[in-house]
Parts: structure tokens; sequence; C-alpha cells
């Protein structure tokens, strides 16, 4: 399955390449060559956290579809701790992922919880906040719009379902995932695979008397809710606001996430989401 | 008959593409914290504001993020022949910098159906915009960055933060690898009924 190239790489762009098959359904392997992408960089690599971002849709569909659960599922099997769908133009589930007994690799043979699998990382043992499983995002939402999809211009709603008032396009959440580092191990030579140090960046890039972590834990996921217009982002109250924690919990807590009013160290009241 | 956009079935392509657009904070304490968010797009109007003011009241939050990732689901640009797929959205080109740096946005997803609504030149001139950013890079390339690709096709972004131990006291500092891929899997399809290639946005030129 040869690559296609888009544009060439230069002194700042590493270039883009992209598959010309078909991830949905995935008749060529390239499902199985984007997941094997991110296992391959979960065993090669010590990376603390890895973080996948799909744009996964659909828009206007409150439950994706069964090909959609399967690669996002498969990615997060495949070792990412986080994968972060977004372009639905509205909300959706968060859904909490056991990794299957068996295979690490293929995906969409279950639902959020699969009982009995033995966690391949020691962060799985310690998330408490996602029980022994890893987030999947299917979709936050819009953060910032210049309109609202399917209302503001009713020839974007999907066919079948309008109308698409009832998606509130205009709500989301900001999701904050709050990672705790380990013990540190006595300090030895960095080596990250490919460190970015964007100049001026002093806390990013190689570190050589670091001791390297071996793992994160995921210990918080804050959710902010949102509503904006056309120009501008608020943070969502009221209605707007009782209307995403109750969507969400409806979504989500079939999957393994629910949503409740919390007090973070600092005191301060908030949504938080935990496992159920 | 309503039209199933900016949606489609997903039918279409792979890749990775993110930007890097500002340089993130130092670890605190022992922990780190990630922001992510949905899709952001800037109307054309807001470069009559000041770049803090599409953040709202929410700016604070965004601001105390070690990490903030957002989708672009957009394109800094706005040239004369868009892709024939009736949404070219495309932000007010120059000011969309000060924008995201406003929110200290670390990394924004570019992989989306909508990167290439101007085409090639339009990414191109996106990254342009982008690369004005104090601390910027553009990631990409599911499978590598050279006409050779290389074992290491597969690189995402890694930011690796640090605690901030650095002070020469003689203890040690603790870091952070992150790693961010993207992916976008709906960028054109084949008419099922005629099988001609249907553009949502056409990666290059090409079509399925």
């Amino acid at each position: 399955m040869p690559p296609r190239q888009c544009y060439a790489p230069n002194a700042t762009a590493a270039g883009l390449w992209y598959l010309d098959r078909p991830l949905y359904p995935d008749e060529s392997g390239a499902v199985a060559v984007a997941v094997g992408v991110v296992a391959a960089y979960r065993l090669a690599h010590p990376i603390d956290i890895i973080v996948v971002n799909v744009h996964a849709g659909p828009n206007f569909e409150w439950a994706p579809a069964a090909d959609r659960e399967a690669f996002l599922r498969s990615l997060s099997d495949a070792g990412a701790d986080l994968v972060w769908g977004t372009s639905s133009h509205h909300l959706q589930r968060m859904e909490r992922r056991v990794l299957p007994p068996a295979s690490t690799m293929r995906g969409g043979d279950g639902g959020g919880e699969s009982d009995g699998a033995p966690p391949r990382r020691r962060s799985d043992d310690d998330d408490a906040v996602a029980g022994g499983g890893r987030p999947i995002i299917f979709g936050l939402g819009d953060l910032l719009f210049r309109f609202r999809p399917g209302v503001d211009e009713p020839e974007t709603c999907e066919e079948g379902m309008a109308p698409c008032e009832q998606f509130r396009p205009a709500l989301s959440f900001v999701y904050e995932f709050i990672f705790d580092l380990p013990m540190t191990a006595p300090a030895t030579p960095a080596t990250p695979t490919t460190p970015k140090t964007p100049a001026g960046g002093a806390a990013v890039g190689a570190a050589p008397a670091a001791a390297r972590t071996t793992g994160a834990a995921l210990t918080g996921i804050r959710a902010h809710p949102t509503a904006h217009g056309a120009l501008q982002v608020q943070p969502a109250a009221g209605k707007d606001r009782a209307w995403l924690v109750r969507t969400f919990r409806r979504l989500s807590e079939p999957f393994g996430f629910s949503m409740r009013e919390d007090t973070a160290e600092d005191g301060s009241r908030g949504l938080w989401v935990v496992p159920c | 008959m309503p039209r199933k956009v900016p949606g489609r079935p997903i039918t279409g392509f792979a890749m990775v593409a993110l930007v890097v657009t500002h340089a993130p904070h130092s670890v605190q304490g022992r922990s780190v914290s990630i922001g992510v968010t949905g899709d952001v797009n800037f109307h054309p109007n807001l470069t009559s504001y000041p770049p803090e003011y599409p953040w709202g009241d929410l700016r604070p939050t965004l601001l105390g993020f070690d990490l903030l990732l957002i989708n672009h689901e957009s394109t800094a640009a706005n040239l004369p022949d868009p892709t024939p797929n009736n949404y070219k959205y495309e932000d007010p080109m120059n000011y969309t910098a000060a924008l995201l740096a406003a929110a200290n946005v670390n990394l924004t997803g570019q992989a989306n159906n909508h990167q290439f609504d101007f085409w090639g030149e339009g990414m191109n001139r996106t990254i342009g915009v982008l690369s004005s950013l104090p601390a910027w890079q553009q990631q990409g390339g599911l499978f590598g960055a050279s006409e050779n690709p290389s074992p290491s096709y597969s690189d995402p972004v890694v930011f690796r933060l640090n605690d901030g131990d650095d002070d020469g006291d003689g203890g040690s500092s603790a870091s952070i690898d992150v790693a961010v891929f993207s992916l976008v899997a709906q960028l054109c399809h084949k008419d099922p009924d005629t099988g001609e290639d249907v553009l949502d946005s056409c990666t290059c030129g090409m079509c399925c």
C-alpha cells in the first residue's frame, strides 16, 4: 500500500502523506495500518502519554456507527492513552475502554467494557479516574465556530436528522485530562525519539539531566462546559450547562463514564468525568 | 432534500497533519493537564476585535492548561479558486496566528476535511500564517517526511514537558513526554451510484 504525498517536506514542515484507501469499510487494511502505526509507536518508544486525534464524526447522529466505534476502540487498544475524536459538531459520548482479553490490534468486538482484561501498561492499574480503562471521546461539539452547523444553515443538517436544533451545536465541553507523574527513576540520559523543541520553548525538548518517568496515570478528567456565538465562546451556564451534563450522562453512562459536580484541590467547584 | 454535509460517509483517506503553535508550560509539581477541544474556526469579522476576544471568559481556563490541543477545522486562506465542496472555511488570514496565541494553543490538528478547501495552496498559506507564531512546527506524514520513507514514518508530534527544577541545586528534574497523532478519514468518496469521485475536500487535487 504505497503512500501518496501531498506536499513535500521543508525546513519546518514534515510533509503530508495519505493513504488512498478507504478506512470504512476497511476492505484494504487501512484501519490496520493506522492502528498499527500507533501500536508500533507505543511498543517502540518510552513515551508517557499518547494522544490520538481522529477526525471521526459522524455529524448529527447520537450514536456512531459500528465501524467508527471499531476504529476508535482499536486505536485505544493499540496503546492510545486518549483517543480524541472531533468533527461531529455536537456532543457525543466519552467511553471508558478496557482492553479486550485477546488481541490488542483489533477493535469493535465489544462495548466499553471487557471483563478480565489484563492491563497491558502500568498506568492501566493506576488510573483511578478511568477505572482501569482509557477514555475515548467520540465528539465534543464545536468550541468556536462561525455558525451553528445544521441550524444556522439548515441545508447542512443531515438527511433524516432534522431538526438539528436537537443537537445544540453551539454547546460543547473542553475536557481537561490531568495526569500525575510517577516517582522518578534515577537520572538517565533522556532519549526522546522525536523531540520537538520550538524556539523559545524552555519547557520543551530534550532535557539531558532529567529523570525519565515510566508512564503517567490519569487522575482526573474535568469538563468545562462552553457555549459559542459567531464571534466568541463563553463558559456555559444555566440551562445550557444542565443540558450538556444531562446529555453527557445519557450518552456516556452505558459506556462507563458519568459526570458529577465536585470540588477541585484549589477549592473550585466544577464538573468531573467519573467512572460508573 | 438536505445534503449530507459537511460530513460524508467515511470512505476517504488517512493522513496526519498537526501544527504545533505555541511552547507549552512547564509542568507544575508532578502533574500535567492536557486540554482538548472540539472544532475551531474564526469568523472573518474578528479582525475588528482584540485577539483575546473570541475566547471570552473561558480564556483563563485555556491559559491554565499545560497543553492545549484544538481541532482547527479551517484554513487561513481565501483564494479565488476553492474546491467545489461548498464549504470554504477561511479564517481571517494573518490574524489567525494572533487569535491562537491569545489562548496559548499548543497544537492545532489540521487533519480534517477542510484543510484543502483552497487546494494545496490554501494549506501552504495556512502553514505560512501559523509559522509566524513564536514557537511553531508542523508535523505530518503517516508515512514519513521524505521521498524515501524511513522506519520512523509514523512519528507523531512529541512534547517534552519538564517540571522546571533546573535551578542548579543538584536536584533531579522530571519530564513527561506527550505524543500526539492526528488522523483523518473523511476527504472524499465514490458515489455509489455513478462510481465517480465526490469531493469533500480533495487532497492535492487528487481524489479517490
